[in-house]
């Protein structure tokens, strides 16, 4: 009878009761709406960073992580196919990549300017290439002097496809190489600094212009990012097992920048929850307190009939449990409408800062998002009516029986 | 000294309540009995200490000095929340603007101490067909107060105050609100249920229908009992002061 004596109290102030569920509908929303953002743009960047440079997992000769910033080429793996071979033995495996890193100079005859290469598989990289190409075609087996340019360095560098660059660098003895390479595409990957340096070269040019046979690390990409953990540890038993001398690391220990986002969201979004859950709170302790005063009188009657303490709170909470519960419903039902029509009909997003490419609206519909939200509506509401609960249970009787 | 067959006894009951920097007598010093089974009109002007001193009867005030026992339990020292199972079980109200709860039923306000009894379901329901038969609202019982009529609402109030078989009813101005034949009929029914039942009932009215048919008459004058009378006394023309 409780709950039911709290459903009909809801609906006496039909006016005011629709107020507090519209605040309760549109914190929910909000939830599930900046929530569901949240967790997409987690899960974009996640997959973009594991698929588009660090894959899940990568391989490295014992040593190189201690000594990466020096030579990585002194630490290089020299027996790639073999633990290729090892490793796509797993089913779980998608590719394997092998890559090496590099800088030096880039030079079109008339000026020089720094970059930072990736040497890749071409056949392998196109998989996971985290560029668009904006002019020209992708690296190929078939153009082994073939280079991709940041369109940002190509304009500095004032060249197009069919155009040649020279890169200049250290080999792994020390001495300073130089080769021509022909540039057969500009790409973007939408950070503009990254477009301003970066360029694209098959693994082995870069293994000529360093002098070596070596490759810096071997990258693997999994089917599926749940089972990193899992083919982490079998993998590094694997090679273990056929003498390689190697170590692993996987995506969570070098996602810096996943990292960094997924902080500056939660604080974000953490700020914003605050501000919705305090206007929940205040929405709801309000419409209590309201419904406390106009029913002044009836709370007296209730006390002096000998209704307990503890139970004429609880017709409060029960109250605010109900507003929490049809809030949470009307709100998760809401929210997910509109996360819904969103994702229909392509909002595009400007480009964040410090990038050039802008992007589609997405809202995640996550069931723990829905779960999650109700509980908090539910609990958010029940919380409000605490205090007042307690205010109306502590009335002076005579003093309620007298109001008007 | 305190008398073991009385329901109600107020021993130097004072009240006094705060306005602003003054402080108001309500009541001085008032000594009272109520046996068993009495039917007492509490009268006076506004302002007497009629509606004070029925709050003190029914345990949701608390005397700024004096003793006040009820059904042999000196409620004073109590704390008036924990004093609250005690109401539920022995006292009933009646209020002059009937107090039900909007929401509910009249079925379901009548039920309501009972569920403070937590009193079985059929049990319940049985107690409650049998009571709002009794004040005459069998057929009423699905409707809700705004569906009444003041005379209804009011048979509803008392069926509520009488269901948990309370000891002692206290009613304040329980005919104010209502035309004379309505108010007749209230108090049929009162009368009927204090000689039919034995509860006590002890009103505060200005209402001089009430004081009419009450077989006992305590009026009270500036927060004193001015006098004290039975029914028979009165009739007789005379009045008999029993403190």
């Amino acid at each position: 009878m409780l709950f039911n004596f709290a459903i009909r109290n809801i609906f006496r102030n039909r006016r005011r009761s629709l107020v507090t569920l519209l605040v309760l509908v549109f914190g929910a929303t909000a939830l599930i709406v900046f929530g569901g953002y949240k967790e997409n743009s987690f899960l974009g960047v996640r997959e973009s960073t594991i698929r588009n440079s660090l894959g899940h997992l990568q391989i490295y000769k014992r040593g190189y992580v201690q000594s990466e910033s020096f030579q990585p080429l002194q630490h290089g793996l020299e027996n790639v196919e073999s633990i290729r071979k090892a490793v796509e033995a797993d089913p779980r495996v998608e590719m394997t990549s092998a890559q090496i890193s590099l800088m030096g100079l880039v030079s079109n005859g008339e000026k020089s300017e720094a970059f930072l290469a990736t040497a890749v598989e071409p056949s392998k990289d196109k998989n996971m290439a985290s560029q668009i190409i904006k002019e020209g075609t992708y690296l190929s087996e078939d153009q082994p002097d073939g280079i991709i340019v940041g369109e940002l360095l190509a304009k500095s560098m004032n060249v197009r496809p069919g155009d040649s660059l020279t890169l200049m660098t250290t080999s792994v003895n020390r001495s300073l190489n130089a080769m021509d390479m022909l540039v057969v595409g500009t790409f973007t990957t939408g950070v503009k600094d990254y477009d301003e340096r970066s360029l694209k070269m098959p693994l082995a040019a870069a293994q000529r212009l360093m002098h070596t046979a070596k490759v810096e690390k071997l990258l693997v990409l999994l089917k599926s990012t749940d089972d990193t953990a899992a083919a982490k540890q079998d993998t590094a038993r694997t090679l273990a097992a056929a003498k390689f001398d190697i170590e692993i690391r996987d995506w969570q220990q070098l996602a810096t920048f996943y990292y960094q986002v997924v902080a500056l969201y939660n604080g974000i979004f953490g700020f914003l929850g605050c501000v919705v859950f305090v206007i929940v709170v205040l929405s709801v302790s309000n419409t209590v307190m309201m419904n406390i005063f106009e029913r002044t009188r009836e709370v007296g009657t209730m006390l002096a009939m000998g209704t307990s303490r503890a139970r004429v709170w609880s017709v409060f909470l029960a109250e605010g449990l109900a507003l929490g519960v049809i809030g949470g419903l009307l709100g998760v039902a809401i929210g997910s409408g509109l996360a819904t029509l969103i994702n229909h009909v392509d909002i595009h997003m400007p480009p964040p800062p410090g990038y050039t490419v802008g992007y589609l609206l997405r809202i995640l519909l996550e069931p723990s998002i829905l779960v999650t939200t109700f509980a908090i509506s539910v609990l958010t509401a029940t919380v409000s009516s605490v205090v007042p609960g307690i205010r109306a249970s502590r009335l002076n009787i005579v003093r309620a029986l007298s109001h008007v | 000294m305190i008398q073991p067959e009385a329901l109600i006894q107020l021993r130097g009951v004072s009240k006094d309540y705060p306005l602003g920097k003054v402080t108001v007598p309500a009541l001085r010093g008032v000594d009272l009995s109520v046996s068993s089974g009495e039917f007492t009109a509490l009268t006076g002007p506004s302002g007497s200490g009629k509606t004070t001193l029925l709050n003190l009867a029914g345990c949701i005030d608390k005397p700024s000095d004096g003793t006040v026992w009820i059904d042999g339990q000196d409620t004073t020292p109590v704390a008036l929340h924990q004093l609250a199972p005690f109401r539920a079980r022995r006292l009933g109200f009646v209020f002059q603007t009937f107090n039900l709860f909007p929401v509910l039923t009249a079925f379901e306000n009548v039920e309501y101490p009972l569920l403070l009894s937590g009193l079985g379901k059929k049990e319940r329901r049985e107690k409650v067909s049998h009571w709002l038969a009794e004040v005459g609202l069998a057929d009423r019982s699905g409707q809700k107060p705004d569906q009444l009529s003041g005379g209804q609402r009011q048979r509803v109030a008392i069926a509520r105050a009488m269901i948990a078989e309370p000891a002692l009813v206290l009613a304040d101005e329980p005919t104010a609100s209502l035309d004379s034949h309505t108010a007749a009929g209230i108090l049929d029914l009162l009368e009927r249920l204090n000689l039919g039942t034995g509860t006590t009932f002890l009103f505060a009215t200005h209402d001089p229908r009430v004081m009419e048919r009450a077989r006992r008459q305590v009026s009270l004058r500036d927060g004193a009992i001015e006098d004290d009378s039975r029914a028979s006394l009165r009739h007789a023309g005379g009045y008999a002061h029993a403190v």
